[in-house]
């Protein structure tokens, strides 16, 4: 069966079964990922998995459960476990699904890696991290190609399909001069391609100056109340931890936030 | 369940090879204010294969455990190898290992219970909190049940079965104070999974109710003073330390990566009372949260003794850093799910327990404090490092006094080590830890407590 027939199938199935409400998400990805530690390429991965994840509701009374198989005997089990937990949950009104929108499909980046410019741009920059910011140490970083194929469906009849193939890359890097040595730091970014150099993209270049200008640091003295500056790069992981902490459903429903 | 023996696939290996097959499973329960909030059960396994030829690496991985899938993942392992030697030639070549071969399951013997009774005994949890204490203005009880299970074969001669399971039950109570929440929280459990970690729900009230206590005083609390002060960090807290703090910096790929502690190798780094040992399986008798006996690369685990009296001996290794330190490696290589490499991770990290009686360590501070509850923390490379403080309490005078409200402590590790001069003759693990580097791990964290000076960073 095709991801839109299984998602069926067991939407019906489900429902014949006493479910009120079903929800299927399938998602089928590879992942190509070249691998360096210093200043060496060491490793490439290839990775294929796929998820199917089921949520079920039975009179407000909701479980989930996720597997990476999608054979039907594995799928029949999953099911049947299924059903146990919505049975032994508790019943809430708020446990819903999407409602019924127009059916969606969405395409976006390539279909297959360039693994042969993948190793050119990697050993790029490499070599040019090495060149501009001898002082750099890089960490580890990994360049990546994933494609993931994504199916949703519900017995609202909702169904979306997408499918995206982005490149990523992510970098941990300090400085180190003699004994002085700078904090480790961070930074990466997705591209539907590999068109600019790795050096060239995000604040990657930025960010390994400042490193390598962090290797003489003053220590704040006593306590500072005043206007600060927040770099983008910061400003993000705060916005991303606010919404996490705060704007949440654990935060909202225990009335904590 | 996964097969336990994969010997028969001996012959499609011929370079040096690690095969794997792991399934993770996983069973999370939780309830905010009595609203069933995650109720998930999930399932992931499959088969990896990663290669080695002439210092180059491949790794594939897929979910399908077929025979057909075995042969594609080595072949696709070796493909990859040969993708990047072609092009780099290192020309290195690799340590074998002395063959070894184990089975350890930690499962259950009892009967298993299904979703209705492990369902029950959570709701019971979180009723018996609900009716005794319903003054509180939020409450959360979550359970998480792991079980990792994986076979390995490796090109040196080694086969492993191991399934280690860890169950962990977290509470958290809130009570409101002047229009803010306060909030305190603990967990219980470990290795093993639910029938041999939770018998009766009784069995957890004692602890709720010295955990509702805590939550009165810290809400009657006070604001800790900021600045250097002389601290007692409890068992978490001197865990959490040896771990973020003082381990990362001794994984021998930071150390690569411009870690402080590659300055450091048999210089005093700590007081002469500190002996930080990461533990592979057993610990002072007894097994360890974590315990590993074979790492993912088929290496045999032995303990690594990373602090020895005051100095710094050893880093943490996989056979690569091992090769290039001219070390034999301790089996610190692992993998958290089936499609992930094995890097190098910490096992089980403590501060060995030393001669004090806590009661004496209290007693032997003027003006400082006792810090119990981490939230949780970020360290550097430099052993920089910043812990949220969630539960403690001041020490004037050689007693206990009032609780102080959330605080940050911080300082440069290494620096609080040498500031040791008391350790607890005691030794508490952590009911559950995860580590964060590339990929999540499971990790044991724990210890004596420690009495040192540290910053507070207080009003």
């Amino acid at each position: 069966m095709n991801s839109k027939e299984l998602t069926n199938y067991y939407i019906d199935s489900l429902q014949k079964k006493g479910m009120n409400k079903v929800e299927l998400f399938m998602s089928s990805s590879k992942k190509y990922e070249l691998n360096t530690a210093g200043e060496e390429l060491t490793l490439l991965r290839t990775i294929f998995d796929t998820n199917l994840s089921i949520a079920a509701v039975k009179e407000g009374k909701k479980g989930v459960i996720s597997l990476n198989k999608t054979d039907d005997e594995s799928i029949d089990k999953a099911v049947e476990s299924l059903m146990e937990i919505v049975d032994n949950s508790e019943p809430d009104t708020a446990n819903d699904i999407s409602p019924m929108q127009p059916a969606g499909e969405f395409v976006r980046g390539e279909a297959e890696p360039d693994l042969d410019k993948m190793y050119v741009r990697l050993s790029n920059f490499l070599t040019a991290v090495k060149k501009r910011y001898p002082k750099i140490q890089l960490m580890e970083s990994f360049l990546d190609f994933t494609q993931s194929c994504d199916h949703y469906a519900n017995s609202n009849g909702v169904e979306l399909d997408s499918t995206m193939g982005t490149y990523g890359f992510q970098l941990t890097f300090a400085s180190k001069d003699g004994e002085k040595s700078s904090s480790f730091n961070y930074s990466g970014f997705t591209a539907k391609n590999l068109d600019k150099e790795l050096l060239e993209c995000g604040s990657i270049d930025l960010l390994l100056k400042q490193s390598v200008e962090q290797l003489d640091t003053k220590a704040l003295e006593g306590k500072f109340t005043g206007d600060v500056i927040i770099t983008p790069d910061c400003l993000g992981d705060m916005i991303e931890m606010y919404l996490d902490v705060y704007l949440r459903d654990m935060a909202l429903i225990a009335g904590t936030s | 369940m996964i097969q336990r023996n994969l010997s028969s696939y001996r012959d499609l290996i011929s370079h040096y090879t690690e095969l794997r097959v792991q399934e993770n499973t996983n069973l999370q329960i939780a309830f905010v204010k009595g609203n069933l909030v995650r109720n998930v059960k999930n399932a992931g396994s499959g088969v990896s294969a990663r290669v080695c030829k002439n210092g180059s690496w491949g790794f594939a991985s897929s979910p399908e455990l077929n025979s057909e899938n075995f042969k594609s993942v080595i072949k696709t392992a070796n493909e990859n190898a040969l993708f990047l030697d072609s092009r780099q030639d290192k020309g290195k070549s690799f340590i074998t290992s002395e063959a070894a071969n184990l089975e350890k399951d930690f499962s259950t013997g009892k009967p298993r219970l299904g979703q209705k009774e492990i369902m029950d005994f959570v709701k019971e949890v979180d009723s018996y909190i609900e009716k005794k204490y319903p003054e509180l203005s939020n409450r959360s009880v979550s359970l998480s049940c792991l079980d990792m299970e994986k076979c390995l074969l490796t090109s040196d001669g080694t086969s492993l079965y191991s399934l280690l399971p860890r169950s962990i039950m977290g509470i958290s109570l809130t009570m409101n104070k002047d229009g803010k929440p306060i909030e305190v929280n603990d967990g219980s459990g470990g290795l093993g999974q639910f029938e041999d970690r939770f018998d009766s729900p009784s069995d957890l009230y004692e602890k709720i109710d010295r955990l509702y206590e805590h939550l009165v005083k810290k809400s009657e609390g006070v604001y800790a003073e900021a600045g250097l002060k002389t601290c007692i960090l409890d068992a978490k807290l001197a865990g959490i330390l040896a771990h973020e703090a003082i381990g990362h910096t001794t994984e021998a790929d930071l150390v690569l990566g411009g870690s402080v502690a590659a300055n450091y190798t048999n210089k005093m780094v700590a007081s002469p009372l500190v002996t930080l040992v990461d533990f592979a399986n057993t610990a002072l008798g007894s097994t360890c949260p974590v315990p590993i006996y074979i790492d993912d690369e088929g290496t045999l685990a032995e303990d690594a003794v990373i602090i020895d009296k005051g100095i710094l001996r050893n880093y943490m290794h996989n056979k690569d850093s091992a090769m290039h330190f001219n070390v034999k490696p301790t089996g610190n290589a692992r993998a958290f799910e089936f499609y992930d490499e094995p890097l190098i991770r910490m096992r089980n990290t403590a501060i060995l327990p030393g001669e004090s009686k806590l009661e004496d360590m209290i007693a032997s501070i003027e003006d400082g404090y006792y810090l119990i509850q981490p939230s949780n923390g970020q360290a550097d490379t430099t052993s920089e490092f910043m812990f949220g403080i969630t539960l403690g309490y001041e020490i004037k005078n050689g007693k206990l006094g009032r609780a102080i409200k959330d605080i940050t402590i911080s300082g440069v590790a290494f620096d609080v080590l040498k500031t040791i001069t008391m350790i607890s003759d005691d030794m508490n693990w952590t009911a559950g830890g995860f580590c964060g580097k590339k990929q999540m791990i499971t990790v044991g964290m724990g210890g004596p407590a420690i009495k040192c000076r540290v910053n507070i960073g207080g009003r």
